[in-house]
């Protein structure tokens, strides 16, 4: 190995230099080069940092995805009759009382349908004629 | 193979030739793996900068037919890379840290070979360096003075002084 000689202690440690690194380079190497992979092996990472990574990711992107979905469903869907938006029958029945003297001619479904509409005009909201019928309270 | 051999090999690959990419590999990596090892301690650091070497082949055909001495050219590259890859790190992280994680990754992990990677890490970057070339990369000390710029017997001396300081190293260990 010398171009010149070494006293023994000197090569023995010489030797075992030699020993104490590995003889080859991983397997995977090889194939990195071979396939004219630029990216660094840290960057690589192992198998399971990668997976994990991935994981990771894909599981932020289904709780975002889930979140979004709760809130879309938790909005006001005025296609049914949630409690937050249904008329009490009393008041509903009050405010088609009134309507009746301010409106002649109205017939008691005319009232309650104009009634509820009214209701829903203060709530800010659209109704559907399906939620006006859903919403209607039971004759008398 | 000599070195026009592996100059012929160069130039093929300069040309596009993976078989001889292949070839050129399969001849050098294993003693620049372990010169890129025995100057970094760690093996991903090594791996990256073979890798870095290797490619960078591929990506300057016009360089390689100026290489004169292939051994050393291959070898002063992994020199190189593993010098960026040291220059990037410290502005990463602390010297200490980096220092923690020398001691780290080798495949022979009996006491005395532990023992000497330990004393390898405590020469100075000089006489480490030609260690490293000299059994890791086997140079010649013709090579390494033409990678390190220095006369032949300068990096003879100083393999030796490197040779000399390991075994008062590791002499210390085992007064203790």
């Amino acid at each position: 190995m010398n171009d010149f000689k070494l006293p023994d202690e000197l090569a023995t440690i010489e030797q075992d230099l030699a020993l104490a690194l590995p003889a080859d380079p991983p397997a995977a190497l090889r194939e990195r080069v071979l396939s004219h992979d630029p990216t660094p092996r840290l960057k690589n990472g192992n198998g399971s940092r990668r997976r994990f990574l991935l994981a990771a990711v894909a599981a932020t992107v289904v709780l975002v995805w889930m979140n979004m979905s709760l809130f879309a469903s938790n909005s006001i869907n005025l296609e049914r009759p949630l409690a937050t938006t249904v008329d009490s029958p009393d008041e509903t029945e009050s405010r088609a009382a009134m309507l009746d003297e301010l409106i002649p001619n109205l017939d008691a479904k005319e009232s309650r349908g104009l009634s509820i509409l009214c209701f829903a005009h203060r709530r800010g909201t659209n109704v559907s004629q399906e939620t006006l019928i859903q919403n209607l309270p039971p004759f008398h | 193979m000599d070195d026009a051999g592996v100059k012929l090999l160069l130039a093929k690959i300069a040309a596009g030739c993976d078989v001889s990419l292949a070839e050129l590999y399969d001849r050098f990596a294993a003693r620049l793996y372990r010169f890129a090892l025995g100057l970094t301690g760690r093996s991903a650091d090594a791996e990256d900068a073979v890798a870095e070497v290797f490619l960078a082949l591929t990506r300057r055909p016009a360089s390689l037919s100026a290489v004169e001495r292939p051994a050393a050219y291959l070898a002063a590259s992994v020199r190189n890379a593993v010098g960026r890859q040291i220059a990037r790190r410290e502005k990463d992280r602390s010297a200490t840290e980096q220092l923690l994680t020398q001691k780290t990754e080798t495949a022979a992990d009996d006491e005395r070979s532990e023992r000497l990677r330990d004393a390898l890490v405590r020469l100075p970057d000089a006489q480490r360096e030609v260690v490293a070339m000299k059994i890791y990369a086997q140079l010649t000390f013709a090579e390494i003075a033409d990678v390190l710029k220095l006369s032949a017997n300068t990096a003879a001396s100083r393999y030796r002084y490197a040779l000399e300081k390991l075994r008062d190293i590791l002499g210390e260990g085992n007064h203790e």
